[in-house]
């Protein structure tokens, strides 16, 4: 268990190395001068002697090994950099970026995952038939579809033709809502997101749940269950759908860590002030900074994720309860 | 095992009381040999030259043009029809690509094991851990816009996944007799490589290749909307790219400029993703026996 | 000027719609109260136009027409976050200098047709070399925080931006030798080197920033961001600040220049052009500083309730031509490649007709001191192809022209930013192929194209292209003597000659131009550089977009028309 433990932290941190390492590798192996990554277009403006002392602010003179040591060194101590278009500190960013994300991405998770639970066990239930297929081609279907596309399509039937909700942002910008109005105006703007969404995310929770009853339903007790004359959808919802939600909550807890990354496309349509919307924002403005930054906490946010599941999966599972 | 990854495509149906998957890789195949047919005989198929003007500008769909004109006066039936070209070509390679690094590095961990298995089993670990889309975003910005870089960026993300699965499939595979009695006659180890192994995985590979290539043309197709793509080549997510730059929504337009691609995108994804669905029951033993 | 009966229908029309769409109640009561408003104010007796008091100094506009037209809140959708949008904060420069100008003044100021004007200095007067500078300043001009606007004020401003290296507004301050204040509301300027374009340049582009705030600050400018900072002495008020969401300012209600014509400005960021522009339609925005996509134009026109504004703008677009490439050095060439250049269709095509064709000359024919000899642009393929026949430019076996050994086979290097200028190189190349040039389009991000065409942002680098599809902001033409930056051959005067000129003719024309300061024969001059530059073509000059902005008529109808920048500027919200 220990080993087990020692291994899995080895192989994060590796993964947090190789981030980090990409990071600091990227804006140094680029055509031209790593400055205009750091300090954006107004390098032009500056006199050579003005970028010698922005190279030398920033350690670009030190060698490699020297620089990279302190990268990592300003990184652990929260010192994520200056965003070069907000002109404010990248730790302040991300914190008015989160909550919007965590909340389109978390409530998307939540909803594909009722939906996805309660289908994928209907189809499990009517295994090979005409409806199990039905419902499983419609959700490859639904996955084969352009996230952008979707939302650009709901956008246009719902808010430009239909005008019965808001076309952008997260919250009416020119007046200040308190209460629950407030809360009735957010959940206006976050309908559409979270439907795309939820739409082009929930297959996989479909599958995973679908798959997992299937197996469970061929368990021996389960048959015995039904030889005992129990009425079937008592069966179903008692013994197959607990044990097979197994499966589902890793599924979930590992899609937590995709909850930050995971709706950059939809936030940038939609222009949701979340970390996805910033991460394409940050591309848009050159900011590279803040393009990094963001892509190392997505990173760290993955991790964290994984290594939740490490912890926490043993005591959902006893099967590795008793192995382990 | 492989709780890291999400199941895709993985789902079996129960019990092989299945005439309809030959349904749905008909479906498949139909829609993806549609769309082959017009990608390679897109001069033919195609009304126009839609790399000229051969309409006003933002022309309503008419018998003339099907589908309407784009912004500079461009066939839009004529530019998704040549557009297949460009999006199944990106797609196809950037999976190429990625199967072909997932194979070779799967191949070699399954066979060698040790610790080149151990290496490169913690590669993919770190590569499947890393979030996908900020990296790609981050790497195409710093490489700038190019197909070239769009494929190159999906094959090195994509590839980890593959690289796993054949792994397994390997794994199994070694342990058989005739790859025990290959051995004892002396074979070397490209050769039981490459006569007995890679061929053993064949079938699987093919189902990693239809499945990466269903991931790259919808990544193709994000990244090209998203102003990362080359917006002078005319793949599916760059006609959406000027849809959207030409406000479609508001004139109107998106009936016959927004809607068209995102269907041909949609359908060819949807071909891809049927194929490797019912291939995947074809290959894989265990899922056909359910 | 809408009346009564033209009103009544139009917004008993538009409540309907917005009934449907379970519109809010506060947007219904503030469509009663304006549709009040109008009823009440709007349809008095209009005056004449000419009758219409000007503001005093003290700011007294006529009470019976400032109050018809004063507005509550105005809607305006901005493109980008400007940070805390203080003079060392803010981000682009239009609309973030544009709107920065709202909130600080200048000693002068641009109006409608961009002549710099006395403003918050009253008399400005400059000696015959044009070095020394003597300005009175307006009287009880008071800081948005009460404190009175003094001649220390100035002072402290032009020392700070020296100090404190600012991309914009160091430039034309690093030559101040003296300040010298006289008494709260006088002072002079000595500069080392004459300067007849310091009024754009400087008097009329610099901030004033307020010393008893910016002096007792010591830490990095561009940290501050502290909303006191955004206090200047303009007509509105930076007061709510929701970083990448809204800007929110309220009027200066004792500006000097007389109560501002809307109480309070919101500015939500919608950094998307799509979700702006309906938004716009709906009516959610007033209005935005995007310009109108060509594309929606006519659409916008036939919305009820909305009305567009379309003026000149003198952002330019063209070819930029590396002349030290073989082939392209021959100015023989560049005339044939801007004679083969439909700029009409590509007008027509791509911006829908909403642009003006681009002077060879490089200036727009609008401008105070355009050349109208040379601004109209000729097309003939014809021609273009005698001349090249006539320096013996013969095509090769494969149909392409070449030179001394120097194929006719060029780039042209696009940044992928603007779909339409992408879209203009396609059509270019497609345009050049008639006189046996041909050319491939490559699209390059932002830094690739900075690394090829102006690396660094620094002539004196050099530069790796052939062609280069791109634009000059309107600024390199708002006064004559940006012109000498663009041809001269010395790196240090001609710091935008991205396309490696170098002539001898040239450079002597450039410094009579830089050096002249009598404004007559400095506009003579201007106009000999033009047609200088319509023979030569290093730049190849192909339109200028029009600006096109739709506004909704219901809530505020005074929109003017600043030549170059559009109708969001400070213009717009003075009491006439």
């Amino acid at each position: 268990m220990a080993r087990f433990f020692a291994a899995k932290i080895a192989q994060y941190a590796l993964v947090l190395l190789v981030a980090l390492t990409l990071n600091f590798l990227l804006p140094r192996f680029m055509p031209g001068d790593p400055l205009q990554y750091i300090v954006g277009e107004d390098i032009g403006r500056l006199t050579p002697a003005e970028r010698d002392a922005i190279r030398v602010q920033y350690g670009l003179d030190r060698p490699v090994v020297e620089q990279f040591a302190r990268y990592v060194g300003d990184l652990a101590r929260g010192d994520l950099g200056w965003s070069i278009g907000r002109k404010a500190p990248i730790g302040d960013v991300l914190k008015e970026r989160l909550p919007p994300t965590v909340l389109l991405t978390g409530a998307a998770l939540i909803l594909s995952t009722l939906i996805g639970v309660a289908l994928g066990a209907f189809a499990a239930w009517r295994r090979g038939r005409r409806s199990d297929l039905g419902i499983l081609t419609g959700f490859i279907f639904l996955e084969s579809m352009p996230a952008f596309w979707v939302g650009m399509l709901l956008i246009a039937i719902f808010s430009v033709n239909l005008r019965v909700l808001p076309i952008f942002g997260m919250e009416t910008p020119y007046v200040r809502y308190e209460g629950l109005r407030r809360v009735a105006d957010i959940g206006q703007h976050l309908v559409l997101p979270l439907a795309t969404l939820t739409i082009v995310s929930i297959s996989a929770m479909f599958l995973t749940a679908r798959y997992s009853m299937l197996g469970v339903l061929g368990e021996e007790y389960i048959t015995v269950a039904r030889a005992k004359g129990l009425r079937e959808t008592w069966v179903l919802f008692r013994h197959a759908l607990r044990n097979a939600l197994l499966p589902v909550a890793t599924l979930f807890m590992l899609r937590v860590g995709f909850v930050i990354s995971g709706a950059v496309v939809v936030e940038t349509v939609f222009n949701w002030p979340g970390v996805g919307r910033m991460l394409f924002d940050a591309v848009l403005a050159r900011d590279y900074p803040l393009l990094q930054a963001g892509f190392i906490l997505t990173t760290f946010a993955v991790v964290a994720a994984n290594a939740l599941v490490d912890v926490v999966y043993p005591f959902l599972d006893p099967r590795v309860r008793v192995h382990g | 095992m492989d709780r890291a990854q999400p199941l895709a495509v993985a789902a079996p149906a129960r019990r092989p009381r299945l005439p309809r998957i030959g349904v749905i890789s008909a479906v498949g195949g139909g829609l993806l040999l549609i769309l082959a047919v017009s990608a390679v005989f897109a001069p033919l198929v195609a009304p126009w030259d839609p790399s000229i003007a051969t309409g006003a500008p933002f022309e309503r769909p008419s018998a003339r043009h099907l589908l309407g004109t784009n912004d500079v006066g461009q066939d839009i039936l004529s530019e998704l029809i040549w557009g297949s070209r460009i999006s199944l070509t990106v797609g196809v390679l950037a999976a190429l690509v990625a199967t072909s690094i997932g194979t070779v590095v799967g191949a070699v961990s399954g066979f060698f094991r040790g610790p080149v298995d151990a290496f490169f089993m913690r590669v993919v670990d770190v590569v499947l851990s890393l979030p996908f889309l900020p990296l790609m975003i981050l790497l195409a910005a710093f490489l700038g816009p190019s197909l070239l870089t769009i494929v190159l960026v999906v094959g090195l993300v994509v590839w980890a996944r593959p690289s796993r699965i054949i792994r397994s499939q390997v794994l199994s595979l070694a342990g058989r007799e005739y790859i025990t009695a290959a051995r004892a006659v002396g074979a070397s180890d490209t050769r039981i490589l490459v006569r007995h192994i890679i061929p053993g995985v064949g079938a699987l590979i093919v189902v990693e290749f239809v499945q990466a290539a269903a991931g790259a043309i919808l990544i193709e197709s994000s990244l090209s909307f998203l102003g990362l793509g080359d917006p002078i080549q005319k793949s599916w997510g760059s006609v959406l790219y000027y849809a959207q730059a030409r406000s479609a929504f508001l004139s109107g337009a998106w009936l016959w400029w927004v809607i068209p691609p995102g269907v041909a995108i949609t359908a060819t994804v949807l071909g891809f993703a049927l194929i490797a669905f019912s291939l995947e029951r074809v290959v894989n033993p265990r899922l056909r026996q359910r | 000027m809408l009346c009564p009966a033209q009103l009544v229908p139009f917004l008993l029309g538009r409540l309907v719609v917005e009934e449907e769409t379970q519109m809010r109640l506060w947007r219904r009561m503030a469509l009663a109260v304006i549709a009040a408003a109008l009823l009440l104010g709007a349809c008095a007796p209009a005056p004449a136009p000419g009758a219409q008091t000007s503001p005093t100094a003290a700011g007294q506009a006529s009470p019976t027409v400032a109050a018809a037209k004063t507005v509550d809140l105005l809607k305006v959708g901005t493109t980008q976050d400007e940070s805390s949008w203080n003079p060392y904060t803010y981000n682009s420069g239009y609309p973030g200098w544009t709107v920065l100008l709202m909130q600080f003044d200048t000693l002068m100021a641009f109006d409608l047709n961009n002549v710099p004007q006395p403003w918050l200095a009253k008399t400005v007067e400059a000696s015959a070399d044009s070095k020394t500078w003597t300005l009175t300043l307006e009287s009880g001009v008071k800081w948005q925080d009460g404190t009175p606007f003094t001649a220390q004020d100035v002072k402290f401003t032009i020392e700070y931006f020296q100090k404190n290296i600012h991309g914009r507004f160091s430039t034309p301050l690093r030559d101040v030798d003296s300040i010298t204040v006289q008494g709260t509301d006088k002072l002079v300027i000595t500069i080392k080197a004459p300067k007849p374009g310091w009024r754009s340049q400087a008097l009329a582009d610099v901030p004033m920033l307020p010393d008893h705030i910016w002096g007792a600050y010591t830490g990095d400018p561009k940290k501050a961001t502290d909303l006191k900072f955004s206090i200047g002495t303009g007509p509105y008020q930076l007061v709510e600040y929701q970083p990448d969401q809204l800007y929110r300012f309220k009027a200066n209600q004792s500006y000097f220049k007389g109560k501002p014509l809307v109480n309070e400005i919101v500015m939500p960021i919608i950094k998307e052009a799509n979700s702006t522009f309906a938004a716009v339609k709906t009516g959610e925005l007033d209005t935005t500083v995007r310009p109108l996509q060509p594309e929606l134009v006519a659409d916008f026109k036939a919305t009820a309730g909305m009305k567009i504004a379309q003026g000149p703008e003198f952002n330019s677009s063209g070819f930029w031509v590396n002349t030290e490439r073989p082939g392209l050095n021959r100015k023989e060439v560049r005339q044939a490649i801007s004679l083969a250049i439909d700029r009409q269709k590509l007008i027509d095509t791509v911006y829908l007709g909403a642009a003006t064709l681009g002077s060879p000359g490089f200036v727009h024919p609008e401008n105070a001191f355009a050349n109208p000899a040379v601004t109209k642009p000729v097309y003939d393929v014809a021609k273009a192809n005698a001349l090249l026949d006539g320096i013996g430019a013969a095509k090769g076996a494969d149909g392409v022209r070449a030179l001394g050994g120097a194929k006719f086979s060029w780039e042209i290097i696009v940044q992928n930013t603007d779909p339409l200028a992408v879209r203009s190189a396609e059509l270019m190349s497609q345009m050049l192929k008639g006189i046996a040039i041909t050319t491939t389009v490559k699209v390059l991000d932002r830094n690739a194209w900075v690394a090829k065409a102006w690396p660094e942002f620094d002539v004196r680098k050099g530069r790796d292209y052939d062609l280069s599809l791109a634009g000059w902001t309107a600024p390199t033409q708002f006064e004559a003597g940006r012109l000498v930056e663009q041809i001269h051959s010395d790196p240090l005067v001609g710091s935008l000659n991205v396309y490696g000129f170098k002539d001898a003719a040239g450079d002597k024309l450039a410094e009579q131009l830089r050096d002249e300061g009598d404004p007559a024969k400095r506009k003579a001059l201007a106009q000999q550089m033009q047609a200088y530059i319509a023979d030569q073509l290093p730049i190849i000059t192909t339109l200028y977009r029009d600006g096109v902005y739709a506004y909704k008529q219901a809530t505020f109808d005074g929109w003017r028309f600043q030549k170059g920048l559009g109708i969001f500027q400070k213009n717009s919200f003075l009491p006439r």
